[in-house]
């Protein structure tokens, strides 16, 4: 028999495996036993003295709103504005629509030559009475107008009108014939595997009517065929050229924001409470900035039939004063008093890190293709509608844009 | 010079692989097991008042003086080194390994008489000693808590959610925790000059970290506004090196024949701690050091340890004895918590005593029965800290324990189990009644090692 150990050490080794094993069980369950009475609790609290900690809140005003520039991009929702409009409270305003089309062929569509084409318009969207009937007039647009964010207010040459049409602001669907004469005139174009370049939309004059209309973006095609095929030209690119035909008559103390036409309000955060100016340094538990919407002054002596759709979720662009670039840093949607409450923590760092500083903030229409889950269809489009919101401005009292912020000191 | 009637332990064997590792290990093993729960608890769970100064100042008697009140100054035995007065470790025969750990269960109560309870565990000191020549030059090494933080406590309150349209409130919860302290390692010398008198010293390695941490929590739910926590820790680390000089004089048959009577005493030299401090701010990953690291230095007072011990016979130890620390002479250049920075406002001169005693009814007899080999002990201890919260009002803890060595089958191995009840504080306005108890078990192990067999 081999042992590992001499026979002595084994037997001491049990016995002191002996004691052990007691003495392990009596400590154990004492451990437990103990450790099912944790209950910390507050006492003692008092002791702490003045050990900090607390949160507080400020309320620091945003500075008046200004008017920042709208700038449009021609690859957002390609849904075409036109028409215009006498509104009773925000004026008239008119919108040339400019639309591309998207290049398709197919070999037998170019084997013949194109014998009709036609535009059919499907609406999606209206602005302005819903009981009137409008006039426009097609026009072909003779430049390349590209890609790149166009200024609201920029124009494009056009040709001669193609031709006139009339449709109810109720239609769902319009279609417009093109002539026969500029069907013969642009059929090589048409048929040419480039016409994408060739080619570069149309656009669309109001002359008569009192509202403002979206077509698209599906079902919103030019039709062409030969004698052997058809072809759907899907619209591509898409700018809504608006314009006021008279000064805007808003009431006091308010600020009026308008997709398709703009301006878009900026503001600043300049913080005067002695804590940030202290030096002394805090941690920001939760910064929200509040902006309210006076949606009466909308409603009123606006007739039943008139439609207009507010822009009911907007975005928040920040930078640093004189930072080159804002960063979407919050969205909101309008709740049910009227108000845009933007927090969250992409705000909280932002105002963490940057308070002492001057903060700019932009609202702006919703980037459907951020987040696009937290926004609806509607909302989703609001970069191809004229959808107005009027705010309060920093003199309105109560309601003037203000940010609330939750603060601990460290010290 | 008394012959010092204790037993001459012999171990069984000097080779390696031999049952003194194979049992310390599965000593320690067992005790870690059994304080798991506590330290499962968190490191934070003990007394508030170990949130202020440097924390909780920590006793460390071993397993012997800790059953008798923390009266070790003057212990003088061959089965356990003192780590209280280096004097006494010129006087060894074997060589010695003891770790205790303790587990500790602590009611908060205030003035309201709301109650808080909490548990953990931790080591407290490790402790190695061994002859150079048999009773005449022995040395010592210990590891032990020299201070100890471990508080873990809240303030609630509400306020406004900042919502002006809907004015609700928002419930928010301040934690204050802290966890840490500082560790000491010693090392040194004892040697016997005579029959009567041993001296020694021992330097003393200072080091450790506090954590000191606040935690702004919002209560809300998850349909509630949104708040972030607001998450501050402060972590100062600590060292230096202090020196404490001991000496042990004994005297035999002084009342009675073959009873004696030591006097032991020790006194540590004050020390200055450099401290660095980095404050921390956010969760996690997201944590953010603030400003830079703040570098300072605390001056720690001088110690003096005084005891005397009694021993009628070879069953009965007799032990008295205290310590002071002019504590008001603390002064730091890094602000700690309850201390206002270069006045002695809020701190007091710690003052220590203890008594106890202890009945080996065997005394020297190996082959009595086992309950007659057991040590049996019993001891009181008062203290005063040195830093209240309460500038009026110094903390004084007092405590009863009691313990037992008991003996094991392996010559020159015991088991120590202390039970140790005690109150600190007062529950009033402004401060707060801890009532603890403390179960703490330590294994001492002799064996001789380092000599080689006269026969082979």
């Amino acid at each position: 028999m081999t042992f590992l150990m001499p026979p002595d050490t084994f037997s001491q080794n049990r016995a002191c495996v002996k004691t052990a094993l007691p003495t392990l069980l009596v400590f154990v369950c004492m451990g437990f036993l103990l450790a099912a009475c944790d209950d910390p609790a507050n006492v003692g609290g008092n002791l702490l003295g003045a050990a900090g900690g607390d949160p507080v809140n400020t309320v620091e005003p945003l500075s008046s709103l200004r008017a920042v520039e709208l700038t449009q991009s021609p690859d957002s929702s390609p849904r075409v504005l036109a028409g215009m409009v006498d509104d009773p409270v925000l004026g008239q305003y008119e919108v040339q629509g400019y639309f591309d089309i998207t290049a398709v062929t197919s070999d037998d569509f170019r084997a013949g030559a194109v014998e009709a084409a036609e535009l059919r318009l499907r609406r999606t969207y209206v602005y302005g009475d819903s009981t009137s009937e409008l006039r426009a007039v097609l026009r072909e647009i003779n430049e390349d107008w590209g890609t790149d964010d166009i200024s609201i207010g920029a124009s494009f040459a056009t040709g001669p009108i193609i031709t006139e049409f009339t449709f109810s602001a109720t239609d769902t669907l319009v279609v417009v014939p093109l002539p026969d004469s500029w069907v013969s005139h642009r059929d090589p174009v048409l048929r040419d595997p480039d016409v994408g370049n060739l080619f570069h939309g149309f656009r669309i004059d109001p002359v008569e009517g009192n509202a403002v209309v979206g077509f698209g973006p599906t079902g919103t095609t030019l039709f062409a065929t030969t004698g052997s095929d058809s072809l759907f030209y899907p619209i591509g690119k898409t700018y809504p050229f608006a314009e006021r035909s008279a000064p805007v008559d808003i009431p006091e103390n308010r600020f009026l924001m308008q997709a398709g036409i703009g301006p878009l309000p900026g503001f600043s955060l300049s913080v005067s409470s002695d804590i940030y100016t202290s030096g002394e340094p805090f941690s920001v538990n939760r910064a929200m900035l509040t902006l309210w919407a006076d949606t009466l002054s909308l409603q009123q002596n606006t007739p039943a039939h008139f439609g207009r759709p507010l822009l009911r979720a907007l975005d928040l662009h920040a930078r640093v004063s004189g930072g080159s670039t804002y960063a979407l840093i919050g969205r909101s949607t309008m709740d049910d008093q009227g108000r845009f409450v933007f927090e969250g923590t992409a705000l909280v760092r932002n105002i963490e890190e940057y308070i002492t500083e001057n903060i700019e903030f932009e609202i702006r229409i919703p980037d459907p293709e951020i987040l696009p889950a937290t926004l609806s269809p509607d909302q989703a489009s609001y970069h191809s509608s004229l959808n107005p919101i009027l705010f309060y401005d920093a003199d309105a009292g109560d309601k003037a844009p203000a940010g609330f912020i939750t603060l601990t000191p460290i010290y | 010079m008394p012959s010092l009637l204790f037993p001459r332990i012999e171990s069984g064997t000097a080779r390696l692989g031999r049952p003194l590792e194979v049992c310390a290990i599965l000593y320690l093993v067992t005790a870690m097991l059994a304080v798991s729960p506590g330290m499962a608890q968190d490191a934070r769970d003990g007394s508030l008042y170990s949130r202020f100064g440097i924390g909780a100042l920590q006793l460390h008697a071993g397993g012997q003086g800790t059953g008798i009140g923390h009266a070790g100054f003057a212990l003088h035995s061959l089965q356990y080194v003192n780590p209280n007065n280096p004097g006494a470790w010129a006087d060894q025969v074997l060589t010695r390994i003891s770790a205790g750990f303790a587990y500790q269960s602590l009611v908060i109560s205030n003035e309201n008489k709301e109650t808080s309870r909490l548990a953990s565990g931790h080591l407290s000191g490790i402790q190695l000693g061994f002859p150079l020549i048999e009773r005449k030059l022995g040395i010592a090494l210990g590891f032990a808590p020299f201070s100890r933080v471990s508080y873990n406590v809240a303030n609630e309150g509400t306020l406004l959610a900042g919502d002006p349209a809907r004015p609700d409130t928002a419930g928010y919860r301040v934690n204050f925790f802290g966890s840490g302290g500082i560790q000491q390692i010693t090392g040194g010398l004892g040697y016997r000059f005579s029959p009567n008198f041993s001296a020694g010293a021992s330097l003393n390695a200072l080091f450790g970290l506090i954590d000191d941490g606040r935690e702004t929590i919002f209560l809300e739910g998850s349909s509630g506004p949104l708040f972030l926590d607001t998450n501050l820790e402060t972590s100062t680390r600590l060292n230096g090196l202090s020196a404490t000089f001991g000496a042990l004089f004994s005297v035999q048959n002084v009342f009675a024949e073959e009873d004696y009577i030591s006097v032991g005493g020790a006194f540590t030299l004050p020390t200055t701690l450099s401290a660095k401090r980095v404050t921390t701010l956010g969760q996690s990953l997201d944590r953010d050091t603030l400003g830079t690291t703040i570098s300072g230095k605390v001056d720690m007072p001088w110690q003096l340890g005084l005891g005397v011990a009694y021993y009628p016979d070879n069953r009965w130890t007799v032990s008295a004895g205290g310590k002071f620390a002019p504590w008001t002479n603390l002064r730091s250049t890094i602000p700690l918590p309850g201390y206002d920075s270069g006045t002695a406002q809020g701190l007091s001169d710690v003052v220590q005593f203890g008594t106890g005693v202890e009945f080996l009814p065997a005394g020297t007899d190996l082959l009595a029965a086992w309950p007659a080999r057991i040590a049996y002990r019993f001891g009181i201890s008062w203290d005063r800290a040195y830093i209240s919260p309460d500038r009026n009002m110094n903390i004084e803890t007092t405590s009863i324990s009691a313990g037992f060595g008991l003996p094991t089958l392996i010559p020159g191995a015991r088991l120590d189990i202390n039970m140790q009840v005690g109150i600190r504080g007062a529950a009033n306005a402004d401060l707060v009644r801890d009532v603890f108890y403390r179960l703490s078990m330590s294994v001492n192990i002799g064996e001789r090692w380092f000599q080689t067999p006269k026969l082979r």
